[in-house]
């Protein structure tokens, strides 16, 4: 059994343990709770920062954010089309708290975007992040606890996200007058 | 089941950010973001709209569905959270308004950007701004408006 594996099984032993343990495993690996927590985290970073500067820079990170978790979605999108892995819990005897996803285990598509949304952010305010790296790190190791990914899979897409954000935050310098322009219209609507 | 899957992410959206917009307009001053004159009460509100809606939509029924069987794919998810997140914004400033419309800015004009919130509602501050930015009708543009007066010395 390849490490990958080994760990996997491993973690997947903890289902069923504790009923408490479960329910907190079920939300954690959930489509909707800490994506729409992360999501939430960025709207309150819009609204955060001392002065003007400040909050310019938080928003700069939020719209690079939004844009990295687009295209991180269609890097892995794009991967799936060429690489196909089986999930673990198909290639192995594990429990499963999520429903059973059909498509390719490499790369992890909640670490992409979960990640590259938390490094675009990171890039700008590194306090801010901190959290969302977390929360991240937690999506990536809940999906690996129910025997959805391999921790490779997690692995890779984590690094695609992260390079994903740099691109954009890199693309985003480069087309400032843009930002600025966007940034300049919400702050005459008062949104910004 | 994609219709009220769809009904309830997107109730669980506008809940939470309305409730998000409570406590970050008491925790940042912003008072013409807030349904409540005093910030504590409108934080309170946030927290319990925040926690009320992950609660009520984990708790009340299986969440986790695949998009095949009515639950929602990436796309669909970030489409139904901005329109979520529209509508909450929209309802919150819209009662915030109504709820501060004696909230003016004496005789400073508001300041730009949200910071025109701490001391004026949404709806006077925006109005405020549009009368800068419009074109007045009927007025012409001044004779020598543009032109260098000529150096007299």
């Amino acid at each position: 059994m390849s490490l990958d594996a080994e760990i996997v099984t491993w973690m997947n032993q903890g289902i069923g343990m504790s009923y408490f343990l479960d329910r907190v495993a079920y939300l954690l690996v959930s489509d909707y709770f800490l994506p729409l927590l992360m999501s939430l985290w960025g709207v309150g970073l819009w609204f955060h920062g001392g002065d003007s500067v400040a909050r310019g820079a938080n928003q700069r990170g939020v719209l690079a954010s939004a844009i990295s978790l687009g295209f991180a979605n269609l890097a892995v999108l794009i991967l799936n089309q060429h690489f196909f892995r089986d999930r673990p819990f198909v290639d192995h005897d594990l429990a499963n708290l999520l429903y059973a996803p059909t498509d390719s285990s490499f790369p992890a598509n909640p670490s992409a975007v979960a990640f590259g949304f938390a490094m675009a952010i990171w890039l700008k305010n590194r306090r801010a992040a901190a959290p969302l790296l977390f929360l991240a790190a937690l999506w990536s190791m809940a999906r690996v606890y129910n025997g959805l990914h391999y921790p490779s899979d997690v692995l890779g897409g984590a690094l695609i996200g992260i390079a994903v954000a740099c691109l954009v935050t890199l693309g985003m310098r480069a087309i400032e007058p843009v930002t600025v322009r966007v940034l300049n219209a919400a702050r005459r609507l008062h949104l910004a | 089941m994609t219709g009220p899957f769809i009904l309830d992410y997107f109730l669980l959206v506008f809940l939470a950010a309305s409730g998000l917009f409570q406590i970050v307009g008491a925790c940042k001053s912003l008072q013409g973001l807030l349904v409540f004159r005093h910030r504590f009460g409108s934080f309170l509100l946030g927290l319990v709209l925040l926690a009320g809606s992950f609660t009520w939509f984990f708790l009340s029924d299986d969440r986790n569905v695949p998009d095949t069987a009515g639950g929602l794919n990436g796309n669909q998810q970030f489409a139904y959270f901005f329109a979520g997140l529209a509508a909450a914004l929209t309802s919150t400033l819209a009662i915030a308004s109504l709820v501060n419309r004696r909230l003016v800015a004496a005789d400073l004009p508001p300041e730009p950007g949200l910071d025109a919130l701490k001391r004026s509602n949404y709806l006077r501050a925006l109005l405020h701004t549009w009368r800068q930015v419009r074109p007045r009708s009927g007025s012409s543009v001044p004779s020598g408006a543009g032109c260098r007066r000529p150096d007299t010395g």
